[in-house]
């Protein structure tokens, strides 16, 4: 199967992270508020701000590419909106 | 008392004490495991009873910095499920009624002793008044009804204290034993017996509780989830819901305010019943509480023996207010409440019985003397035979 | 790869509320950042979050921050964190208690509670989450607000700010620091290197209320803060004669055009074991 790099459903993005593409960076754009911490912090600058709006109005962070999944913005995420995962652990089956 | 016996809770016997120690050991003998207090008269030797006693039977005393740091010390350890108390007197309980609607609200069995003294403000701190009658239900911002008792003897001040303990643990509700400053200094004999019914607050997922033959509705009485126990225990002063989370919606906050007062009202029957006094055949009905009544009760003893047929209607629980006792025990008859103030137990007495009553406030740092009762009664009209 | 969207939520979700999520807190703020690293720290340290730690805030907008952990916890009245939290630990000493509230709460309003908890120094840990203003009631003028700075009750110039370490050391905490929350990498260690002390354990974590004090005092936005707390913020140099603990050389400069100036971090007292 050609892999699908980045998935969503109503809730949240997921992007498949990581050199190895092991890892998945989850955007829960249900608890965003648009503060762009993560994008001005992120020591990859792997993130960028949406176009569109959630559905409380805010724009929401969005991952380049860039993303080594070193934490940092989960960290520094003051809203819970930010994960990484294993990539086998949020795979259907997995 | 004796050294030796000091490491029992409940000291069964006869004992010559004052009001404050009758407090302290019905407290012990409840079950009573944090003490928290401030000094200030008339109520520093509950806690200093407490003080030499509590530690021997595995409590633990604390004194706060003030009366705001005590109240919610109390609420914080009966979060952890054991019983706590506080005391205090007039500028105290002003002090403390930010913790009272907090423990009213999040529904926290906890004890208060308020030893009554004259006020406002510093008033008499060393003569007795019984001006907190209203202070004990509306003090607090807030609707909520908290059950109030208040003795007349040092028998009652233990035996109270005990009912206290009990009625906060099976409804979850703050309890206030309201005494005064005679009760707190006078020594009297008084019996501890060799049985009590002792009650603990409900658990979570296991049969209710029976509080003198009675199960408590977990319904009305939600069973409390406390600290270290199982799954989140949560509470807060804000609007909530069932789990104790924030939850300021309409509906939430209209059921949960009714509810509270609700599981008070629906157990009213279990809380300490009014005397009656010679009042079947009485013309005029003395209304008191405290120690005031004990003055109200020898009045009435000197005027039956001039002939005239009076007699004593004495509240042992003031909220809530016995309403229908008083209607029944009043009915055709010539009501006078007597107080150690300006007026504040003759408004539920009016306003339950629909009907203007006779005063006697007496607001002068003693309990009204039997004459002014007396007086009073006959002025009123108390006929002899 | 499908992903399977049932297996996705927050890596601390299950020390989250979920239901009481999103919280209330402005965007940018830094309570949300400062939460996450004391369950981090929390977490660190071994214990049960539920059932050995309770998580006890006074009112404010730190005030709610009880509600958003699967911990025991109380919200209790304005400044009342820290009897309520002497309560439990006299109730059940087992239990890690946490405080965490705001600087109006545990400084103006609950600041006798402080002094003294400091001098019972009772096992407690004490995070003071210090935005030098009261965010929920409108950013009015905090006991930590700048006397430069403008709030909605500042005339003429605020008085002068309580210095929170200094008056920790004083008080007699057993453990005391200061971080801002620009520190989430470190603050994990440090909170729970403050929760295994046995007695007060104090931490002054700077933080900001972009949205409604920065917003009139030089820093605007949460990205903007993150920043500014970091640059300004200078480790403290242990020396022998402990000239690093004078008052003077603990206070936080802030200048209301561009934000902190100097914020001295560290772990300034340590329990002797």
């Amino acid at each position: 199967m050609s892999e699908v790099r980045v998935q969503h459903n109503e809730r949240f993005d997921v992007f498949i992270v990581g050199k190895k593409r092991n890892r998945v960076f989850v955007v829960d754009r249900d608890r965003c508020k648009g503060c762009r911490i993560c994008v001005s912090i992120c020591p990859y600058n792997a993130l960028e701000m949406s176009d569109k709006k959630t559905h409380r109005g805010y724009f929401y962070p969005i991952e380049n590419g860039n993303c080594t999944a070193c934490r940092q913005c989960l960290y520094a995420c003051p809203d819970f909106v930010l994960s990484i995962h294993d990539l086998r652990d949020v795979t259907a089956g997995g | 008392m004796s050294e030796s016996r000091d490491d029992k809770r409940v000291l069964s016997g006869k004992h010559l004490d004052s009001g404050n120690v009758a407090i302290a050991e019905g407290a012990i003998a409840a079950g009573l495991h944090g003490y928290f207090g401030y000094p200030i008269t008339p109520s520093s030797t509950v806690m200093e009873h407490i003080a030499s006693r509590l530690p021997k039977v595995g409590g633990r005393f604390f004194q706060a910095e003030d009366e705001l740091a005590s109240i919610i010390a109390t609420i914080g350890c009966s979060w952890t499920r054991k019983k706590a108390m506080t005391a205090t007197s007039g500028p105290g309980f002003s002090l403390m009624q930010e913790g009272i609607g907090l423990a009213a609200f999040t529904e926290t069995p906890i004890v208060l002793a308020n030893i009554m003294r004259g006020g406002p403000s510093t008033g008499l701190p060393t003569f007795p008044g019984q001006q907190e009658l209203m202070q004990a239900h509306f003090g607090s911002h807030g609707d909520y009804l908290i059950p109030t008792f208040a003795p007349s003897s040092v028998q009652e001040c233990f035996d109270l204290t005990v009912e206290a303990f009990n009625a906060s643990e099976a409804l979850r509700t703050p309890v206030f034993v309201l005494s005064d400053q005679v009760l707190s200094t006078l020594k009297e004999r008084y019996i501890i017996p060799e049985k009590l019914e002792i009650v603990d607050r409900a658990k979570p997922n296991a049969e209710p509780i029976v509080w003198k033959g009675e199960t408590i509705s977990p319904e009305f009485v939600p069973p409390m989830n406390c600290f270290g126990e199982e799954k989140k225990a949560f509470a807060t002063g804000l609007s909530h819901d069932p789990s104790g989370h924030v939850d300021l919606s309409a509906d939430t906050y209209e059921k949960l305010l009714r509810r509270q007062r609700e599981k008070i009202l629906r157990y009213n029957h279990l809380l300490p019943e009014p005397e009656s006094y010679q009042v079947e055949d009485a013309d005029v009905v003395v209304v008191a509480y405290g120690s005031t009544a004990r003055s109200a009760k020898h009045a009435i003893n000197l005027l039956r023996k001039e002939g005239i047929q009076a007699g004593l209607f004495r509240l042992r629980t003031i909220w809530p207010f016995p309403d229908e006792a008083l209607r029944e025990k009043t009915k055709g008859k010539e009501v006078l409440v007597t107080e150690m103030s300006q007026g504040q137990l003759i408004w539920p007495v009016e306003r339950f019985l629909r009907r203007e009553v006779h005063h006697l406030p007496y607001y002068r740092g003693e309990i009204p003397p039997p004459s002014r009762i007396i007086e009073k009664v006959k002025e009123i009209g108390g006929k002899g035979k | 790869m499908m992903i399977d969207f049932s297996k996705i939520g927050h890596n601390l979700e299950d020390s989250l509320t979920s239901k009481m999520l999103p919280h209330i807190w402005c965007s940018g703020c830094s309570l949300g950042t400062n939460l996450q690293s004391i369950i981090r720290g929390i977490l660190r340290t071994g214990l049960d979050l539920d059932r050995e730690v309770v998580f006890v805030s006074g009112i404010g907008c730190t005030g709610r921050a009880s509600g958003y952990v699967e911990a025991d916890g109380f919200h209790t009245t304005h400044g009342r964190a820290i009897p309520f939290a002497t309560g439990v630990k006299l109730g059940n000493p087992d239990l890690e208690v946490i405080v965490f509230s705001g600087d109006g709460d545990l400084f103006a309003i609950g600041g006798n509670h402080f002094i003294h908890a400091c001098r019972r120094n009772i096992d407690m840990t004490i995070i003071c989450n210090n935005n030098s203003t009261y965010g929920l009631t409108g950013g009015q003028a905090s006991p930590t607000s700048f006397e430069k700075t403008r709030t909605p009750t500042t005339v003429g110039e605020n008085d002068p700010p309580f210095n929170l370490v200094d008056l920790a050391l004083g008080a007699g905490a057993d453990f005391v620091a200061r971080y801002t929350s620009a520190h989430y990498k470190i603050l994990p260690r440090v909170i729970s290197e403050a929760i295994k002390t046995e007695g007060v354990a104090f931490i002054d974590l700077v933080s900001g209320c972009p949205a409604i004090y920065g917003k009139r005092n030089g820093y605007p936005t949460g990205e903007y803060m993150v920043k500014n707390l970091l640059e300004a913020s200078k480790e403290i140099v242990p020396d022998e004669n402990g000239t690093y603990l004078l008052p003077e050389n603990t206070r936080i400069h802030f200048d209301s055009s561009v934000g902190y100036i100097r914020i001295p971090v560290g772990i300034f007292r340590r329990q002797e074991r």
